[in-house]
């Protein structure tokens, strides 16, 4: 899961130089494509876009994007929130055009992280490990789709409450309740498929 | 999945012709949403101070020496609730929240909880609106409403309907000409009709006024057309018709 925390790889202060040199420089772009193509691409497909061609294209799309609106950066907040803020946009765009309801891709890598929700949630205390996968990501799939973003950031992308309120441009409250209802919801989607 | 997409993307820029939009643009739109928050406060204030003053025109509050007597004629409850300028307060809940999309648009104004923006701005436009009631800008702009847009007295429940009532003696209006050889003024109502008004016999309260461009409530009688006697005179402004404490009566014999 290290890997998918760019920020705790480089520091921070990294980013703003990049951006910096990039603004005067556009081959200086190449190391942020560099350093963010494959969380992002992988943040792409986690909010739901089964098709991997349309998800590079998404990425493209992200980073021209960045590219453009590179002077709109706030260098007060993190490079890795800015990125996934613009990418997060362009995929619900996407979304919006396709009119499909994404779903949480299942990956071999993703299994432990939905242990992990569980976890949270606070039902293996109470129930032992008896959900499978596929099971907490139906739970997880059910979710409406303001809650589902959560979790991909929340337990997914691993960001903190900071990072999240930076991504999707919400109060910080507003993102623990977004995350504790969302909790409450899988539970209950869970204990429900059980009876 | 890990092939490096940089000098991919880095072409597709040069094909595109993409080029950085300039800082300046974006230092624009900010500025423009802080703009639009601090206008929308700022109308919001102005709606605010109408809306108290429209409320504190209101004669029932200001003579308490008659509070009794609406207890007696209509209950009191109802006639606050009926003054309450609820148009300038649905204004200002507009205003409010445009100024709370304003700065939900700043840079960082998302951080923000909607309560507290609506609050923050809420409390903003009460400050703003009594510095701007003490140089009576809220009384201006009713005044002006009053005199000029019919359908503001359709919207309204204010002071100026209740002293444009000749046939039961309440007229006001603004002094136009004072003629101090025959002892009597020309007013023009609300509806901005001329009255010729005798104020030979009237009882002036203390401290009023009576010189063009004033604001004045007469308490009289009909006499012909647009013709008026008066019978007692008080400034429009609360100030002057605060009526001093009547001294104790004495007994007879004492």
């Amino acid at each position: 899961m290290a890997h998918t925390s760019i920020r705790r790889e480089q520091p921070h202060d990294i980013d703003q130089e990049l951006v910096a040199r990039e603004i005067e420089n556009k081959q200086a772009f190449a190391p942020i494509v560099q350093r963010y193509e494959a969380p992002l691409l992988r943040y792409i497909l986690r909010l739901g876009c089964k098709d991997i061609s349309a998800a590079e294209d998404l990425l493209q799309e992200v980073f021209i994007k960045t590219f453009v609106h590179l002077n709109d950066y706030d260098t007060s907040l993190q490079f890795s929130s800015w990125i996934y803020r613009i990418a997060h946009n362009e995929i619900i765009t996407y979304f919006r055009k396709e009119k499909s309801r994404p779903s949480v891709l299942v990956t071999p890598d993703t299994t432990f992280i939905f242990e992990n929700i569980v976890d949270d949630a606070g039902l293996t205390e109470l129930e032992g490990q008896r959900y499978t996968s596929a099971e907490i990501q139906a739970a997880v799939d059910r979710l409406e789709t303001k809650y589902r973003d959560i979790i991909v950031l929340k337990f997914f992308e691993e960001k903190s409450y900071e990072e999240i309120s930076d991504i999707l441009q919400i109060p910080q409250g507003t993102v623990a309740t977004l995350v504790n209802r969302a909790k409450k919801k899988i539970r209950f989607f869970l204990e429900k498929s059980k009876q | 999945m890990q092939k490096d997409r940089s000098k991919f993307i880095l072409d597709e820029i040069e094909k595109r012709h993409v080029e950085l939009i300039p800082r300046w643009r974006f230092l624009v739109k900010r500025l423009g949403f802080w703009l639009l928050a601090a206008i929308s406060v700022l109308t919001g204030a102005l709606s605010m101070a109408t809306a108290i003053y429209v409320f504190l025109d209101n004669d029932f509050i200001e003579d308490h020496d008659y509070i009794n007597r609406f207890l007696i004629e209509r209950p009191f409850v109802a006639e606050v609730i009926s003054s309450i300028p609820y148009i300038w307060l649905a204004a200002l809940v507009l205003f409010t929240l445009v100024a709370f999309f304003g700065f939900r648009h700043t840079k960082k104004g998302y951080r923000y909880s909607s309560t507290k923006v609506i609050a923050a701005s809420l409390f903003a436009s009460l400050l703003l609106s009594l510095c701007l009631n003490t140089v009576d800008i809220g009384g201006y702009i009713h005044r002006y409403l009053i005199e000029n847009v019919h359908v503001y007295n359709n919207l309204i429940n204010a002071n100026e309907q209740r002293w444009t009532n000749s046939q039961k003696g309440l007229l006001g209006g603004k002094v136009i000409q004072v003629d101090t050889i025959h002892h009597s003024l020309v007013l023009k109502d609300f509806g901005k009709a001329l009255w010729r008004v005798d104020i030979s016999k009237a009882e002036v309260r203390p401290k009023t006024q009576i010189t063009p461009g004033r604001y004045l409530k007469i308490t009289g009688i009909i006499t012909g057309k647009r013709t008026f006697e008066a019978i007692a005179i008080q400034g429009w402004e609360k100030k002057y018709h605060k009526r001093k404490p009547l001294p104790p009566k004495q007994e007879k014999g004492t």
